[in-house]
Formats: structure tokens, C-alpha cells, sequence
């Protein structure tokens, strides 16, 4: 997966305004942003419609012995 | 030293084996190899002895290897050392699923004649989350195209089909399968030539083509890179059979089974709805018998990692493996 976190650090930072209480950090970020987040949005329509979460906690039936580079 | 306590984190676990003990860490599913006696150390209420107690209580006679081991525990992130042990409290050891079926397992061969999309929306109505489709002999790929429909937008996270290798079937079809289906995988089996192919390099996700046959005398292989250690896992193998539990099965012949190889039939899927068949008190009893009562499992130390689904039987009041792993642990 390409790591696309840079694009959204303004996202996860926090400012340090004392006057802010921590629950409305995000809040005031996305009111005052003036970028368009839409991007995001489409970045998380794109997993979902190529992929999907390959992974659970634990196998079906373990019938074939493929690695990696086999 | 005296009042110091060392506690393992919650997510490690200590297990003992026959010859060596493991300790599992479920966040980063990764295990440690210990001595049996460490492991004996470890079981002690670690909670309720300080560091000095326990020496006492084996009368100091491993003194020296209990510090170096409690000290590499801590340098390796397995362990820590507190003066209040009170506030640590261990994960309550409970399992909980919502799934009816957790997952499935269906075998197709040119006499196969049940309706497998039926059969994936029976699945997909209880909830199923793994699925797996064996198809012995050469199948219609469009045929398989159209019959994987349910798929979309159904429980099923992870649909693996092990289809069979066969000189008219194309790459180009295969792909579009897992173009069309995110969560199906495809494996050709009985392949002449090993290769993989790549349908996403985003999602490292590729159809295996390889020499190994799939048929209906297919065994399960048991091999240490193949066993799973998760939260789930564990404690869903302590409470449950972790490969039977909540498993459905339906062989080439539409009968309905906890699993492919075992004998028993519960029921035909022509005659049968799946939803009928897994309530019977009689389909869930091997859901029931974990690891820990089967003989030769109940002492191996990878008892809560290994996902078999052998049949169980039981002789002289005591459980034992039809097919069991030939590892000497």
C-alpha cells in the first residue's frame, strides 16, 4: 500500500492553542482548513473498491504449503 | 529486590510443552522458546510473590537464572518489574463471536450438482467470514464468474478458490475474477509450471499457479510457519476447537459435514437449508473440544496456534486426533 500519510499530517496534528479543549482540536482544524478534503474521500473509496482487508485472526483449512517466492 | 514484583505483559502468554515451553505475544504474534522450569517459574502467581519470594519458594536454588531470565524477559519486552502489582489485572479469558458460521468450506467436482449460489447466500445470511472452494476438476471459469455473484457486498471476507489447472483456462479470465471480487484469491492447482501473477501491486495480491493437487483426498499440512497467534486465536482455543468451531462444510456430493474428511453427515444441502443443520446439538459437539482435552495436542505447546480440522474420536473416555501433526515436540 503507498503511504499517504504525509498528506493528511495537518490532519493529525494537533495545534497547541491553550484556549482549545483537546476533544475540539478537529473540530476547529476542518472549520478552518481552507483545503479541499474531498481528496481524502475519494483516497478511501479507492481501498475500498480495489481491496479489501485480506486478513483474519486465523485460518480456514491449511491444505497447500505456498511461500512467498514459490 | 524484596518487594519487587515481575508480571508478564497480558498479551504474554505462557505455555508449556513436552520437551520446551513457549511464550506467545499475541500483540506482536511472535512466540519465545523457554525452559519447561521457567515455565513452571511463570506459572506461579506472579502477582502475589515478590521476586524474592519465589526464590525462596524453589529454596534459592535458581537464584542466579531466575534474575538473568526475568531481566532478559524485561530487556525483550515480554515482562516488567513493579512494586504495586495490584492495578495490573489479567484479560478476563472469554471468546465471543456473533457469526453463526465463521467459516466454510465447500468441494466441487464434475458430478457436483447443488446450487453454489445458493449455497453462498445461505453462507452469507449466517454471517460467514472465511470461505474456501475446492474445485477437484477442470470448471468453467465464466460458469465461476457468474456463480461468485453472492460475493459482492456479503459477509464473506476472504473467499480462497483452489481451481484446476487445465490447458484451455485463461490468465485473462482469472484476473477478471479478482478484478470483479476483491476478497476472492485464486490458487490453480495441478499446475505444470509454477508462477505468479500480480493483479495489484498496490495490495500485493497475485493468483498462485502451482504443482501442488487439490482432491478430495487432500490432507491438511501442519507446519510451524503455518500457525497463527492472535488475541482471537488463543482465546477462542481455549474455550472452542479453533478449526471446527462454527464450521460448515459441503463435500462434492451436497453432503453437509463439520469438515471435508470426517464421515458424518448431518444433512444434504439439496434437501437441507445450512441454518437447519447447525443448531443440531449433534453438528456442535466437536465445536466443544478444544485442544486441551485431545491427547497428544493437550501437551504441545502450540496448542493455541494450531488450526486443524481433523476428525476427534473418542476411546477409553479420553479424545484423540484422526489425522494428528508427525512433529515431535
Amino acid at each position: 500500500m503507498i503511504d499517504d500519510s504525509e498528506k493528511y499530517k495537518d490532519l493529525i496534528s494537533i495545534p497547541e492553542h491553550p484556549s482549545i479543549s483537546y476533544d475540539l482540536h478537529k473540530i476547529s482544524i476542518s472549520h478552518q482548513s481552507k483545503k479541499n478534503n474531498s481528496k481524502r474521500f475519494i483516497y478511501m473509496k479507492k481501498y475500498r473498491g480495489e481491496g479489501s482487508i485480506l486478513d483474519f485472526y486465523k485460518p480456514n483449512s491449511n491444505i497447500l504449503s505456498i511461500k512467498e517466492n514459490d | 529486590m524484596t518487594n519487587t514484583y515481575f508480571l508478564l505483559f497480558p498479551s504474554c502468554v505462557p505455555v508449556n510443552g513436552t520437551k520446551v515451553s513457549i511464550i506467545m505475544d499475541l500483540d506482536k504474534g511472535t512466540y519465545l522458546e523457554i525452559p519447561n522450569l521457567l515455565h513452571d517459574i511463570l506459572s506461579i502467581d506472579l502477582q502475589r510473590f515478590t521476586i524474592h519470594e519465589i526464590m525462596k519458594k524453589f529454596d534459592h536454588q535458581y537464584d542466579q537464572g531466575i534474575k538473568e531470565y526475568f531481566q532478559f524477559l524485561v530487556d525483550n519486552q515480554y515482562g516488567f518489574y513493579t512494586k504495586d502489582p495490584k492495578p495490573f489485572r489479567k484479560p478476563e479469558d472469554i471468546f465471543y463471536s456473533p457469526y453463526k458460521i465463521i467459516s466454510s468450506v465447500l468441494a466441487i467436482n464434475t458430478t457436483t450438482n447443488y446450487d453454489l449460489p445458493e449455497v453462498l447466500k445461505q453462507l452469507d445470511r449466517l454471517s460467514c467470514q472465511l470461505l474456501q472452494i475446492r474445485i477437484y476438476d477442470p470448471y468453467d471459469m465464466d460458469k465461476l464468474f457468474n456463480s461468485l455473484s453472492p460475493l459482492k457486498g456479503s459477509s464473506i471476507k476472504i473467499c480462497e478458490v483452489y481451481v484446476c489447472y487445465y490447458s484451455l483456462i485463461s490468465e485473462e479470465q482469472l484476473i477478471t475474477i479478482c478484478k470483479e471480487y476483491p476478497n476472492v484469491i485464486i490458487v490453480v492447482h495441478t499446475s505444470k509450471e509454477k508462477k505468479q501473477i500480480n493483479i495489484s501491486d498496490e495490495f500485493n495480491k497475485k493468483i498462485v499457479f502451482t504443482g501442488e493437487q487439490v482432491h478430495a483426498n487432500t490432507k491438511e499440512v501442519y507446519d510451524p510457519s503455518l500457525f497463527t497467534i492472535s488475541h482471537s486465536m488463543y482465546y477462542e482455543s481455549r474455550h472452542f476447537n479453533s478449526g471446527l468451531h462454527r464450521k460448515v462444510c459441503i463435500d462434492t456430493d451436497g453432503s453437509i459435514k463439520n469438515y471435508l474428511s470426517h464421515t458424518k453427515v448431518y444433512g444434504n444441502i439439496k434437501e437441507n437449508k445450512i441454518s437447519e443443520i447447525i443448531t443440531k446439538p449433534k453438528f456442535q459437539e466437536r465445536y466443544f473440544i478444544t485442544n486441551d482435552q485431545i491427547e497428544k495436542c493437550k501437551s504441545c505447546q502450540f496448542r493455541y496456534m494450531c488450526v486443524s480440522n481433523s476428525d476427534i474420536i473418542k476411546k477409553n473416555g479420553k479424545y484423540f486426533k484422526k489425522h494428528t501433526c508427525n512433529m515431535d515436540f
